[in-house]
């Protein structure tokens, strides 16, 4: 339901149909209002890792809509969309390889065992 | 039911709904009491801006007639003074109907393969075909004496002939429901008017996502354009001392001049309809109904007060899902057309393992749950598990397999699943195949856009 509304957004922000009687604040309150219930909700630590992304998308989404970049929205909504799809994905997604802070790239255990096989 | 010995010349029966002074259903029966065909009849303001200010006349907004296993949709076309002239096909665009008339509402000519569907003709009001007259509410009205059949309900309040129809002015005057005599355009500004009018063509011509193929059909022929672009001239030439005055008053006076070069520029009508659209530009008068084309019907609370709030007989359940589907398949076009133009742009991606297509068809099928959706909350319509609507839901398969498919809309009241492609789904789809076996045979209807490109199979 939420993905609809972002998708909505993308295509229509800030010039939506007049009959459809919404505008900017209305959308991204409504849609933050959905994001933070599920982020309230969810167990998992990966879902809620996907929701947090998703919700600082939206957010910079409405920004940037708010300051007529237009392109960077559009890519913006889209992420929001991915990291959302991503969270509503039943299986966690598998982890090719780290970055640690530094830079150093490591295997996850599981990988090295398969690659190992 | 058997045949009345009274009236043993009786063969079928009508029986009608009404909302006030507007019928909103006819079912047609035999004489032994099967039923052989259905009208739903679906309204928006009237020529006084209100859902029923004028009794409904010029405010038909679509029939759909369902008749055995064949639906149809037609869409009224009105002159200036809320007379159905027209109708078009809800699917094609194509004209099915002409009427015309003499001042008073003489029928003289009547043709097209549609012609007798639709009871409405002169002011929109019931013609009956048998004798002759319409049905204004309070009285018969007979086109052919140019008179009332009955005495005025108000008496001499209503003037002092009791017989005549719009004191024997029925171009400049108005008498809804055959009782008081109002002017054609209540408190009208007449230079307000003609720039309503103009933003409202300029809506038509230039806003394909409200008003779809089916109007939009009536002006993309190149033929009779110079007859029409005369017309045009004549009216636009009329109106331009009025326009810049109108459009400074709003703000904006770059707008009024480019949507007079915009209507020069793109107008264009098949022939016989030159003069409908003169008429039309004249006569969709008045700022209420300048506000109306501008804030599509469906936004209106008090048309939906009107659907969702009356006694839920069941009648008025499935008045309501017929502005749903006609709803999703605007919202359908209208996301089609977007979609598209930003496919275009190239601001739309294609994913890795997807093409165009499917790109293409789920952002069209989610922007249109969307609006769908707002459209449900704002007319305080509930949707979800145990509601009579539901959109994007689980339809599961209840032989308990555990196979599910997941329609666009589902419509429980009416059984009607709504499927929403931009390529093409057959009926022996599986996917269509399981909504009617998991819906334990529910009515599937593929709703496609109806304006710009349709692709072969593919898409969502």
């Amino acid at each position: 339901m939420v993905i609809e509304q972002l998708v909505y957004n993308e295509i229509y922000a800030p010039n939506y149909p007049r009959e459809d009687n919404t505008n900017l604040t209305r959308e991204e309150s409504r849609i933050l209002m959905w994001l933070d219930g599920a982020i309230g909700a969810v167990r998992r630590e990966d879902i809620g890792d996907w929701l947090r992304l998703g919700r600082s998308s939206i957010e910079q989404a409405f920004a940037k809509v708010r300051s007529g970049d237009e392109n960077g929205s559009t890519r913006d909504f889209q992420f929001a969309v991915q990291y959302l799809r991503n969270a509503l994905a039943r299986k966690p997604h598998k982890v090719d390889f780290v970055v640690k802070p530094g830079g150093a790239v490591i295997v996850p255990p599981s990988q090295e065992a398969e690659s190992q096989d | 039911m058997l045949p009345d010995p009274c009236f043993p010349q009786v063969s079928r029966w009508t029986t009608t709904l009404w909302d006030q002074w507007r019928p909103v259903l006819e079912i047609d029966y035999t004489a032994s009491g099967d039923e052989t065909a259905r009208r739903y009849y679906t309204w928006g303001p009237d020529v006084s801006g209100s859902v029923d200010g004028a009794a409904g006349i010029g405010g038909l907004i679509e029939i759909l007639e369902i008749k055995g296993n064949t639906t149809t949709r037609s869409l009224p076309i009105y002159d200036g003074i809320g007379n159905v002239v027209g109708l078009v096909d809800g699917t094609s665009g194509a004209r099915v109907a002409t009427y015309s008339y003499g001042p008073f509402g003489e029928l003289l000519a009547e043709y097209g393969s549609r012609a007798d569907s639709c009871p409405f003709r002169f002011q929109t009001k019931l013609y009956d075909e048998e004798t002759g007259y319409y049905y204004f509410g309070k009285r018969y009205y007979d086109p052919k004496t140019q008179t009332w059949i009955s005495r005025d309900p108000a008496r001499e309040d209503g003037g002092v002939n009791l017989y005549a129809y719009c004191n024997d002015d029925p171009v400049g005057n108005f008498d809804p429901i055959g009782e008081a005599v109002g002017p054609a355009i209540p408190g009208s500004n007449p230079q307000q008017n003609a720039y309503d009018a103009l933003l409202f063509f300029a809506d038509f011509i230039h806003g394909p996502a409200h008003f779809g193929k089916s109007f939009l059909g009536l002006f993309d022929s190149t033929s009779d354009t110079d007859e029409y672009a005369d017309n045009l001239e004549t009216v636009t030439n009329g109106l331009t001392l009025g326009i810049p005055q109108m459009a400074a008053a709003d703000g904006d006076p770059q707008k009024s001049a480019q949507i007079v070069q915009g209507m020069g520029r793109q107008f264009t009508t098949p022939e016989g309809w030159g003069n409908l659209t003169f008429a039309a530009l004249m006569g969709f008068a008045g700022p209420k109904v300048g506000d109306f084309m501008d804030d599509p019907v469906v936004s209106r609370p008090d048309r939906f007060d009107m659907i969702t709030k009356a006694p839920a007989d069941g009648q008025i359940i499935l008045h309501r899902d017929q502005v749903i589907m006609n709803n999703y398949q605007r919202y359908y076009n209208d996301a089609w057309e977007e979609v598209v133009n930003r496919f275009n742009a190239g601001k739309i991606p294609i994913s890795e393992g997807q093409n165009w297509q499917m790109v293409l068809g789920q952002n069209v099928d989610l922007v249109a749950r969307a609006r769908l959706r707002n459209f449900l909350l704002g007319a305080q319509i509930p949707e979800g598990p145990g509601a009579d609507v539901l959109v994007n839901r689980w339809l599961r398969d209840p032989s308990g397999s555990g196979a599910y498919r997941i329609p666009d809309v589902r419509l429980i009241q009416t059984g009607n699943i709504l499927e929403g492609t931009i390529g093409n789904k057959p009926m022996n789809l599986q996917q269509i195949q399981d909504f009617i076996s998991f819906s334990q045979g529910n009515n599937v209807i593929i709703v496609q856009p109806t304006v710009g490109p349709i692709f072969g199979n593919g898409g969502d």
